[in-house]
């Protein structure tokens, strides 16, 4: 079976100097349906989606359910370089007005750090 | 030249329709954002037709889960069906989501028509002999398809 990696690189970001962090976690999701949002107990979270080359809803839950667990926390997410078409599923359905999207990594780190 | 792929209505098969589009676009040379709008609809439909088409819970006869897609070239468009035996279900006449202005207040789920919607040229639902049967038409296109965001 093939499988299609959505790869969720996350990083957590505790100062403009920590990046590339020391720390990060990679979550995959494959067409098992494993899910991992993103987040944990971190504040500042960039999710790197360059090498996500297809989402849906149930991906967009995903990235929902993480961003509401960081904003609980007083946080920011801030998603970073999705695909053109990746984008277009995330502005159609209104995700950008909630979750910035950012095409430059200082730009990321600078969402999150503000 | 029409292609078609019967599965059974569980999301455990996603997987087997991503691929064979996948495979069906390689092979029709589909632009790849034009794929993409047809592995997603194909995704955001079947993921509601395994979990709400046969959720009436009303018939205790072992129901036909079968669900038949089509994909064919027409000239500049590619014309797909989507065809199941579950609950009549029109999607054309679901509400569009409401866009929400706080991310405490978003909702988990409730997209997948709007996003059929808008990376859509057309979208038809009817229902004939107990089928529900939904055609989507898709522009062949380097750039992401369909409508403008509503």
């Amino acid at each position: 079976m093939s499988q299609h990696l959505v790869a969720i690189l996350v990083a957590v970001v505790h100062s403009q100097a920590d990046w590339p962090p020391a720390q990060f976690r990679r979550t995959g999701r494959n067409r098992d349906r494993k899910r991992a949002a993103p987040g944990g107990s971190q504040r500042k979270v960039i999710v790197d989606l360059e090498q996500v080359s297809f989402l849906a809803s149930m991906g967009i839950r995903t990235i929902i359910m993480g961003a509401k667990a960081i904003n609980l926390k007083g946080g920011r997410m801030v998603l970073l370089r999705p695909t053109p078409d990746v984008e277009k599923v995330l502005t159609t359905t209104g995700i950008d007005t909630l979750i910035s999207i950012v095409h430059d990594l200082d730009a990321a780190i600078g969402v999150v750090s503000n | 030249m029409v292609e078609a792929l019967v599965i059974r209505a569980e999301i455990s098969e996603l997987t087997r329709v991503y691929d064979w589009a996948e495979a069906l676009g390689r092979q029709l040379d589909v632009p790849q954002s034009t794929l993409f709008a047809i592995q997603l609809c194909f995704e955001e439909a079947l993921s509601n037709i395994a979990r709400f088409g046969f959720a009436d819970g009303e018939n205790e006869v072992p129901r036909n889960t079968d669900v038949r897609l089509t994909v064919e070239p027409r000239g500049d468009t590619i014309v797909a069906t989507i065809e199941d035996h579950g609950v009549a279900f029109d999607p054309l006449v679901a509400a569009a989501p409401v866009r929400p202005t706080a991310i405490s207040e978003v909702p988990l789920g409730g997209r997948g028509i709007h996003l059929m919607r808008q990376f859509t040229r057309t979208l038809e639902y009817e229902r004939r002999n107990g089928m529900n049967r939904l055609t989507l038409c898709f522009v062949c296109t380097e750039q992401a398809p369909g409508r403008s965001v509503a």
